[in-house]
């Protein structure tokens, strides 16, 4: 038997189900999602009650890694890679020392034996010191589809255990979590060559009545040109109805109502009975009392399109979708130098920059990973920051947020194209796995959308309070008064705002959300919210993504990429308050 | 000629064009790398192939790649004909 101590590694092709397998053995919640190359770094737990270990790695197809991310999944699999992460690929678990592997844990797709069987003779071959424990998922699918497959004489043939799973529904992780404490060492591995591998194919796998589900049948009409583009559309315009529709019917009819009625009277009677007038009351209940913007702004009006914008990502990528529609957009994201893949780092850059960039570790080269991480920092608003364009656009007319979202638009085409131009590097051609189209699981998404929320309330609500904490008291302590008089020639001067819109460029330093929810509270003319808008958007990543840029890349770039966004961010907002003021003031 | 050396004889273009048979156009065994024709998407995009039993959106340039071969794991470790 091993050591009570082992350490397994989760080893697999892409999208086969290998993070919901490591979820459900260790009880940890990392993200799981219908796509290849959901899982860019590894994760590493202990098992549940076990003293093992258990390693979750990306996909790979082969040994020939055509990615960060898959290279990271070769490296720990050679043992070339074990404590502290590189900076190039980091782990993302608060344990990032990877521990050396004694054991794998080698799951077959029950949908596509062949290329497990090949992968499981590569790995063995590489590796023959190490016990291998063998797992198949996805036997709901493979049934079906009309697949019969004989697991026993597999077990046989193969000459291990092999373990029957449904991981998504928890069928089998206990036999599972059970054969990995009994492991026992390793034998003399028996490897098929390609010829035995097929006889055993053809003895062990039969599907005498296959037919094309209708799941199928609309996977295979989404990724093509028609109905796809169509569909597409359908889905672009239905996904923002929900996203705005739901975020703002939610604020207006229910939070805001909640906050301005009720909640803010009564922290406002409690704090004035509590405290004197003075300062730290002024910081609780003030112009920018904590106690009153840190509720409203990043409870009342940036959650709800938090909410709306995870729960529709989740679905999306848990149905399958998104490769799909990466095939469709692959033409037209060639102009912009990225492949199609790279719209799913795009969409996610719509929720959270950080997670974009970790993502594009599944893009096949430096040149499309630069793209689209300029592209991020620079022109995808996050969630939070769409949600507070739209509380700044919520009273002006539709054509200045339109006239917004469509400058936004082109500018990220003009920078794709730019960055095409010269950057340097050979352009990869595309290679997008397209997964089965699924229902998605309830609980599945409920645990993703809770996951996300989590982050954002750690990483995105927390912040933005202390942060809102500092600028009540810069505000009350009168210090606005001086930053103001020394930024007055570029805020009132060049970008034609009021004084006190200082204060916002400040705060968004740290989180870029934070330009823009202080205008709010200004009287503003629509050219002048349309100029801070700009600024916002351009404006420098926040501090959490600077950091995260300088550990995947460089500090170099981070630093280069802040300027820029500056540089850019004040240029195109000034050009733009003189021009429209030309006409319309 | 075997419809995978058309491919490689980089007539690949013309089984494309084919649009009266859109799907499942099956390019045969060569090596281990089986190809099934899946449609031509937009203009310049990707083709629609099934590798090993998983569908695949690839660009004809990669499929005419070494690399690509090396995927199909034939050109890996030794492996081949082992």
């Amino acid at each position: 038997m091993l050591a009570v101590d082992a350490t397994w590694l989760l080893i697999g092709a892409p999208n086969i189900g290998k993070s919901v397998i490591f979820n459900a053995l260790t009880g940890r919640q990392v993200q799981v999602a219908n796509y290849a190359g959901a899982t860019v770094s590894y994760h590493q737990a202990q098992l549940k009650q076990s003293a093992q270990a258990l390693i979750d790695v990306p996909g790979i197809y082969g040994f020939h890694a055509a990615n960060a991310a898959e290279q990271l999944a070769v490296d720990l699999l050679n043992g070339r890679l074990c404590g502290p992460a590189p900076a190039c690929c980091g782990a993302d678990a608060p344990e990032a020392q990877a521990r050396a592997s004694t054991g794998l844990l080698m799951v077959l797709d029950a949908c596509n034996l062949a290329h497990g069987l090949q992968l499981m003779a590569q790995v063995q071959q590489q590796r023959p010191d190490l016990p291998m424990v063998l797992a198949i998922n996805r036997l709901d699918l493979a049934q079906e589809r009309g697949l019969q497959l004989d697991l026993a004489l597999l077990a046989e043939r193969l000459g291990k255990p092999l373990y029957p799973l449904v991981a998504n529904m928890g069928q089998g992780i206990a036999e599972l979590a059970q054969g990995l404490t009994a492991a026992a060492q390793p034998s003399e591995p028996r490897l098929l060559t390609k010829q035995q591998q097929q006889e055993l194919l053809a003895e062990v796998q039969q599907q005498p009545d296959w037919q094309l589900s209708w799941r199928d049948r609309l996977g295979n009409a989404l990724v093509k040109p028609w109905p796809g583009l169509p569909l597409a559309l359908l889905v672009l315009v239905l996904s923002f109805a929900w996203v705005i529709g739901f975020g703002k019917a939610i604020r207006v009819g229910l939070l805001l109502p909640l906050m301005n009625q009720w909640l803010a009277p009564n922290i406002m009677a409690f704090v004035q009975w509590l405290l004197p007038q003075g300062l730290l009351q002024q910081v609780l209940i003030g112009d920018y009392g904590v106690l009153l913007k840190g509720i409203e702004w990043p409870f009342m009006l940036v959650l709800p399109y938090v909410f709306s914008f995870y729960l529709l990502l989740a679905l999306l990528e848990d149905s399958g979708y998104l490769a799909r529609l990466a095939t469709l957009t692959d033409a037209s994201l060639r102009h912009l130098g990225l492949s199609g893949a790279g719209i799913i780092p795009l969409i996610m850059g719509l929720g959270c920059g950080i997670p974009a960039i970790l993502a594009s570790r599944s893009l096949p080269s430096q040149k499309q990973r630069l793209i689209l991480v300029t592209l991020v920092c620079f022109s995808v608003p996050c969630i939070s920051q769409l949600a507070a364009f739209m509380a700044l656009f919520a009273d002006q007319p539709l054509g200045v947020s339109l006239g917004f979202f469509a400058l936004v638009l082109a500018m990220v085409l003009l920078l794709g194209k730019l960055l095409r131009a010269v950057l340097p590097g050979v352009e990869q051609p595309t290679l997008i796995e397209i997964p089965d189209m699924l229902r998605p699981q309830f609980a599945t998404l409920m645990q993703k959308l809770w996951l996300r929320l989590r982050g954002y309330l750690k990483d995105g609500a927390l912040p933005m309070l202390y942060i809102i904490a500092l600028a009540s008291l810069i505000y009350e302590l009168g210090l606005l008064r001086h930053v103001a008089q020394w930024m007055q020639p570029l805020v009132v001067g060049w970008l034609r705002l009021p004084e006190e819109a200082a204060l916002p460029l400040i705060l968004g330093i740290m989180r870029r959300e934070l330009t823009v929810l202080p205008m709010l509270e200004m009287s503003l003319h629509w050219v002048q919210l349309f100029t801070a808008a700009l600024v916002a958007l351009f404006y420098v990543p926040c501090i959490a993504i600077v950091a995260t840029l300088a550990r995947e890349f460089s500090l170099r770039l981070a630093l280069a990429m802040v300027l820029a966004t500056l540089v850019f961010a004040f240029t195109l907002a000034g050009l733009a308050a003189r021009l429209l003021g030309v006409f319309f003031v | 000629m075997h419809p995978i050396n058309q491919f490689r004889a980089n007539q690949w273009l013309v089984l494309a064009d084919q649009p009266s048979q859109p799907m499942l156009l099956d390019l045969g065994m060569h090596q281990g790398l089986r190809l099934r024709y899946l449609g031509k998407q937009l203009g310049r995009g990707p083709y629609m192939v099934q590798w090993q039993g998983r569908t695949l959106a690839v660009d004809a340039s990669l499929l005419q790649d070494l690399r690509f071969t090396a995927l199909s794991n034939e050109l890996e470790l030794g492996y081949a004909g082992r």
